[in-house]
C-alpha cells in the first residue's frame, strides 16, 4: 500500500493542493473538526487506530501525518504476527 | 401591523430542481411518484420497495457549482435546504447584498432531522459492529443543522432556529416568520422547510403505521390506500413590505394570516374541530371571509383517516355551498415532503394563484361520498385572490396559512 498516495487522496476531501511534507495541517486550512474527521477517515481506510486524539494532529506537519500512519501499520503487521503464536498457546 | 410579503422563493423536489420546473410539471399534470427500492448500503437483503417521490438527480447542481465540498459536508437535508434558499435569495434580490443578509433572520422547519446521518451511524455500529462512528453524525443529524447551514453559508447572522413539529413544521415556521416581522424584530426572515426521509429506516417506520400506499398519492379518491414519501426543500424570503417597496422588490404576495390549533387527542387521528379552527383562526388573522373564493390547498396525504377528516373539516369551516373555492392537493405530484410539504404547498399555492391557474389532483379513481370537495382534477383557471393552505400533522398539530396575491380585497 502506498500510504502517501492514500493520505493524499482522503486529505484531497478537504485541500485540494497536494501537501508538501513540511506543511503543517492547520497552515494547510484545515480546523479542528477537519482534523477529526482525517483521523477517523484515516483508521477506516488503514484499519488502524492513531494514539493521538484527533483535535492534536492539528499541529501536525503532513510528513509527520505519514509517518505517523506508516508507524500504526508496522505496529499492526507486529501485531499480526504475534496473534496466531498467541492464539495457539492458549 | 406591519404587512409581510413573500420577496423571493425557491423549491427542490421529484418535480424540479426549482420553481419554474416546479410548476411545468405540476401544470402538466406529472407526478413525480414512482416505484422504488432502497437498501440500506452494502446489505441487499434488506430492502425496502414501494413508492416514492426522489428528489430531481440536479437537485444540488446550482448549490454545487458555486460551493466548495467542504462547504456541503452536511445531511442531505440542509442542503436541499440550502439549495432552495439559494433559489429564493437570488430571486428576491438581496443575493449579495451582505449587509441585508447580515441583519436578516432564519426560521426554518424539517420533521425527521439528519436521517442519513443517523442510520450510517447505526450501519456501523449494529450491522458492522464497528466501534465508532463518523465524528460529523450529531452535527448532521440534529434538527436545527438546516438552519445553521443556511446561517454559515449565506452569512446570515440574526435570529436563526428551526422549528419541529412533524408534517407542519415548515408551515409553522412561515407562520412564526409572519409573526416575527409583523412584530418589528426584523425586516426579512428566510422561512420554509426542508426533509430528506427516503432511507431505509424511515421508509420502514413509515411502512409499518400502515400508511403507506404501494403506487400512488390519490388524495379524496375512492379506493385510496394512504400516502407516498417525497423529500426536499421549499423556501420564501418574507419581508417587511415597507422594507420590501423602498427597495423595490417585486412582491409575489401577502403573506397575510395564519391559524394554528392543536388536537390534543391522538398521536395519528386527525381531529376535524380543532383543523376547522386552525382554518377559522388563519381567515380571522388574514381578515378573509370565509365566504371570499379562495383556492384551498389541501394536506390530503391520500391516507383514509386524514382526507375524511379533513373533508369535515373543509364543511365546518366553509358551511356556505357556494363559495366557488377550488381545491388542490398536490402530494399526488410532489409526495409527502414531511418538514417541507407545508412550505412546498405554500410556494406552489403563491404560483397558483399568480398564474391565475390550479394545478390538477392526480391519481383521482373516482369521488368518495366521506370527501365531498369541489377538487381541481383538471387544471382550473383561477379568479380568486387568496389562498389557503392547510397542513395537519402527527400528533394533531395543525397550521394553516393564508396568502392574499395584490390588490385583493
Amino acid at each position: 500500500m502506498n500510504v502517501e498516495r492514500e493520505l493524499q487522496t482522503i486529505i484531497g476531501n478537504k485541500v485540494k493542493d497536494p501537501l508538501e511534507a513540511g506543511t503543517k495541517l492547520m497552515d494547510a486550512g484545515l480546523d479542528s473538526l477537519d482534523v477529526i474527521e482525517l483521523a477517523f477517515d484515516i483508521e477506516d481506510r488503514f484499519k488502524v487506530q492513531l494514539p493521538q486524539i484527533g483535535a492534536e494532529l492539528i499541529s501536525f506537519t503532513y510528513g509527520d501525518l505519514c509517518r505517523l500512519v506508516e508507524k500504526q501499520l508496522e505496529a499492526k503487521a507486529d501485531d499480526a504476527l504475534v496473534a496466531p503464536a498467541a492464539t495457539i498457546s492458549s | 401591523m406591519r404587512k409581510v410579503v413573500v420577496t423571493g422563493m425557491g423549491c427542490v423536489s421529484g418535480l424540479g430542481a426549482n420553481k419554474t420546473t416546479t410548476w411545468d410539471s405540476l401544470a402538466a399534470g406529472k407526478s413525480a411518484i414512482r416505484p422504488v427500492s432502497v437498501s440500506p448500503q452494502g446489505q441487499r437483503e434488506l430492502s425496502f420497495a414501494g413508492a416514492a417521490a426522489p428528489a430531481v438527480t440536479d437537485a444540488l447542481d446550482n448549490l454545487a457549482a458555486r460551493y466548495e465540498d467542504k462547504q456541503l459536508n452536511v445531511d442531505l437535508f440542509s442542503n436541499f435546504a440550502a439549495a432552495a434558499t439559494l433559489e429564493a435569495l437570488e430571486d428576491s434580490g438581496v443575493w449579495g447584498d451582505a449587509a441585508k443578509l447580515s441583519e436578516a433572520a432564519i426560521i426554518y422547519g424539517n420533521a425527521s432531522g439528519g436521517n442519513a446521518a443517523i442510520e450510517a451511524g447505526y450501519l456501523r455500529l449494529f450491522l458492522s459492529r464497528l466501534n465508532n462512528v463518523h465524528p460529523l453524525t450529531i452535527p448532521r443529524l440534529m434538527n436545527s443543522a438546516a438552519a445553521s447551514h443556511l446561517s454559515m453559508l449565506f452569512g446570515i447572522r440574526g435570529h436563526c432556529l428551526a422549528i419541529a413539529s412533524a408534517c407542519a413544521s415548515s408551515a409553522h415556521a412561515i407562520g412564526e416568520a409572519m409573526h416575527f416581522i409583523r412584530s418589528g424584530r426584523s425586516s426579512i426572515v428566510i422561512t420554509g422547510g426542508s426533509d430528506a426521509s427516503l432511507t431505509f429506516g424511515s421508509l420502514q417506520g413509515w411502512k409499518a403505521l400502515q400508511a403507506m400506499a404501494p403506487d400512488m398519492c390519490r388524495p379524496f379518491s375512492i379506493d385510496r390506500k394512504g400516502m407516498v414519501l417525497g423529500e426536499g426543500a421549499a423556501t420564501l424570503i418574507l419581508e417587511d413590505e415597507e422594507h420590501a417597496l423602498k427597495r423595490g422588490a417585486r412582491i409575489y404576495a401577502e403573506v397575510a394570516g395564519a391559524g394554528s390549533t392543536s388536537d390534543a387527542a391522538h398521536l395519528t387521528q386527525p381531529n376535524a374541530e380543532r383543523a376547522a379552527a386552525a382554518i377559522r383562526a388563519a381567515h380571522a388573522d388574514a381578515q378573509l371571509d370565509e365566504d371570499a373564493p379562495v383556492l384551498f390547498s389541501a394536506h390530503g396525504t391520500g391516507t383514509r383517516l386524514n382526507d375524511r377528516s379533513e373533508a369535515s373539516a373543509f364543511r365546518l369551516a366553509y358551511p356556505s355551498r357556494s363559495s366557488g373555492h377550488v381545491v388542490i392537493a398536490t402530494k399526488s405530484a410532489h409526495g409527502h415532503m414531511l418538514g417541507a410539504t407545508g412550505a412546498m404547498e405554500f410556494v406552489i399555492a403563491i404560483l397558483a394563484l399568480t398564474k391565475k391557474l390550479a394545478p390538477p389532483v392526480l391519481g383521482f379513481l373516482g369521488p368518495d361520498p366521506e370527501c365531498d370537495l369541489p377538487l381541481a382534477l383538471e387544471p382550473v383557471k383561477l379568479s380568486c385572490h387568496a389562498a389557503v393552505s392547510a397542513s395537519f400533522a402527527f400528533g394533531g398539530l395543525n397550521s394553516v396559512l393564508i396568502a392574499k396575491i395584490p390588490n385583493s380585497g
